[in-house]
């Protein structure tokens, strides 16, 4: 799979447990037998779902990551490659209702 | 409730072993009803299941994602209560048919009924038709069988959850077709006291959920589910850790389970402790009369004829020197081992039965390394939990986890194993040992075996599995056992009576680098010893006192035992 963008996105919803959503693009995120897992820094990214043209995927966060933390991605058979993006919370942006 | 819009084709006759054997298919479209519900995964934590009380509480959390799968129709909401969907699933009957009508079933009387689904790939592929090579060899048979299309979890990246509840809800619309006095060619046709399950990869996981599922359905809709086959199934509902004795398929839920997974597989990958449990979890984890297949040449992909028909991360070297077998070869595979286990448990007829416990001459499919147990009637003495099944167990200086041992390439054993079961732990032998009793079994309430024709147990040795030089200079497990009676009578049993005699790992490498990543599963097989030899030996089966494990002379590397049980049969 190849990473070029992730965005993050403070959650607004019902739920209390999340505080970001992210979303990824890239290309070739397989669907096959292994779950894609991610994370940022040490905070996992939760609830994956790939998006239909396999493009990219969107998940959930509970915590902020600390500034600088790299992006990692992965099949969880084969384990996480750093991405080369990093979070920045002065990225973060604003849910759109 | 179903919205059912269904055409009924006729399939060409096939010629099955020389017989003309007519098969009909219909093909329906159904939305499926569930409670909302999405589990999910993560890196850290493994498997989390959420049901969430409403769709608009799955929106708030997915907004976009969920309005796409409705768009898209792999979701209904209409006419659903706020905390349930349906979702769209396509099935595909195949049955076998009167010569002179297609729309009619075969014979008079009711017929096993078999469910298969498929696992997790892209959306817009017909998986649930990549069967129907095994739909029409079961039709064949005498079977009707409905493959299950599963792409609203595929779309929803769902793990086993929603597609158990496509599993159940299939059998749902075979039972309200084969509703008594209803003008359809199903019509109490169908023996959902008969009922086979296959599941392939993230399916496998599916059909043992749906399976432990069942019990707990309303009488209308529960079925007696005679055989649940998990084919090269991921485990990703389990427990990373093993506990011992958690079991979850049990003689319950089905009346026999079994596993079939390559040893080439590119999806599901073993040979790491820390990834997507495979098969082996759910065979250590299972009670249900049971046995697992793990075939030196097969891969994943080609099972179903629509996906692609190598496994991506297949080395191309295995591929051109015919390691891995053909496309069309996995197909026979196929039919051999799931269509021969519902020939055997379905109908009864148990021809196939010795591809199950290492007995047949000539597998189909090449070699292959068995876990076994089921027969007659089973005994368990000892599953090498806290505390044997039976009797008082002494293991001096032993180790019952091979979590804590460091195999023969400096890493830990449980980074080459997938096992997630207890064992007794014989370390490399050293010469103040060599001879010594490794482990004492005795007490054990049933001292009559006479009984039994078997008494078997699984084995393995570490090896070095680096290179495939170093794996064929590996070592084959080697121990004494030694089986005493009352009479202090006792017979020594060295491992050239074992039967079969242990095989080495199979060597596995994949793609992720360009060297290739070794994935080599060290892996625990079935052996067994004829108490008749036993008993040749002049030791009294009506009086049995011990069994022992007598560590060999100069063994270098680390030996693994569990399930010690006696089979009649």
């Amino acid at each position: 799979m190849q990473v070029t963008k992730a965005t993050f996105t403070a959650f607004q919803g019902t739920s209390q447990k999340w505080v970001l959503r992210v979303e990824v693009e890239g290309s070739d995120f397989q669907r096959c037998a292994s779950p894609v897992v991610a994370s940022v820094g040490g905070v996992p990214v939760e609830f994956i779902i790939v998006n239909l043209a396999s493009d990219g995927f969107g998940g959930l966060m509970r915590t902020v990551p600390p500034t600088g933390a790299e992006l990692s991605v992965g099949y969880d058979n084969t384990g996480l490659d750093a991405t080369g993006i990093f979070f920045d919370p002065q990225d973060v942006v604003a849910p759109t209702v | 409730m179903l919205a059912l819009d269904s055409r009924a084709t006729l399939v060409s006759s096939v010629t099955v072993h020389g017989l003309l054997a007519p098969i009909a298919q219909l093909d329906i479209d159904a939305y499926i009803d569930q409670p909302v519900v999405y589990d999910g995964w993560t890196a850290t934590k493994g498997y989390e299941l959420k049901v969430f009380v409403s769709l608009e509480v799955l929106r708030d959390h997915y907004h976009a994602r969920v309005n796409d799968l409705i768009t898209q129709k792999f979701l209904s909401v209409d006419s659903s209560p706020p905390d349930r969907y349906r979702v769209h699933c396509r099935l595909r009957i195949v049955y076998p048919c009167s010569r002179t009508n297609p729309q009619k079933l075969k014979g008079s009387g009711k017929l096993p009924v078999v469910v298969l689904v498929h696992g997790h790939t892209e959306v817009l592929v017909a998986s649930h038709t990549g069967f129907t090579y095994l739909q029409n060899y079961l039709a064949s048979k005498g079977i009707v069988s409905v493959s299950v299309d599963t792409n609203a979890a595929n779309a929803f990246d769902s793990y086993v959850l929603m597609r158990a509840h496509l599993v159940l809800g299939a059998l749902d619309v075979l039972r309200e077709l084969a509703a008594p006095k209803k003008d359809h060619p199903f019509s109490d046709r169908l023996d959902f006291d008969n009922v086979g399950m296959l599941g392939h990869s993230r399916g496998g996981d599916a059909v043992v959920l749906a399976a432990i599922m069942n019990p707990d359905r309303p009488d209308d809709k529960k079925c007696k589910i005679t055989a649940v086959c998990a084919l090269a199934p991921t485990d990703l509902t389990g427990p990373k850790q093993a506990t011992g004795g958690d079991s979850r398929l049990t003689n319950d839920h089905a009346s026999f389970f079994a596993v079939i997974y390559g040893a080439l597989d590119g999806d599901v990958v073993g040979g790491r402790s820390d990834g997507t449990g495979t098969g082996f979890r759910l065979y250590d984890r299972a009670s249900a009369q049971k046995s697992m297949v793990f075939l030196d040449r097969c891969c994943h992909n080609p099972f179903n004829t629509i996906w692609e028909k190598n496994d991506r991360s297949l080395l191309q070297s295995d591929i051109d020197n015919g390691r891995v077998l053909d496309w069309l070869s996995h197909h026979e595979v196929g039919k051999a081992y799931i269509g021969g286990l519902f020939r055997w448990r379905l109908l009864k007829q148990a021809k196939a039965r010795s591809l199950f416990d290492g007995s047949a001459k000539k597998p189909v499919g090449g070699p292959a390394s068995i876990q076994w147990s089921f027969g007659e009637k089973i005994y368990p003495l000892d599953e090498m939990y806290s505390n044997p099944v039976a009797g008082i167990r002494t293991v001096p200086g032993i180790t019952m986890d091979m979590v804590s041992v460091v195999g023969v390439d400096g890493t830990p054993v449980k980074n080459r194993t997938n096992h997630q079961t207890r064992v007794l732990v014989l370390p490399p032998t050293l010469p103040a040992t060599a001879g010594m009793s490794a482990y004492k079994l005795e007490n054990f309430p049933v001292k009559d075996w006479s009984a039994y024709d078997l008494f078997t147990f699984r084995a393995c040795a570490d090896a070095d599995v680096s290179t495939q030089q170093t794996v064929n200079n590996s070592l084959l497990p080697e121990f004494t056992l030694v089986f005493s009676d009352g009479d202090n009578n006792s017979v020594s049993v060295l491992p050239a009576s074992w039967t079969p005699q242990p095989r080495r790992p199979v060597f596995h490498q994949i793609k992720p680098n360009p060297d290739g990543e070794n994935r080599t599963v060290i892996r625990l097989e079935t052996l067994s010893i004829k108490l008749s030899d036993v008993a040749k030996g002049g030791v009294n089966l009506t009086q049995m006192a011990s069994i022992e494990v007598v560590a060999p002379a100069n063994f270098a590397f680390h030996q693994f035992l569990d399930s010690f049980q006696l089979v009649k049969r």
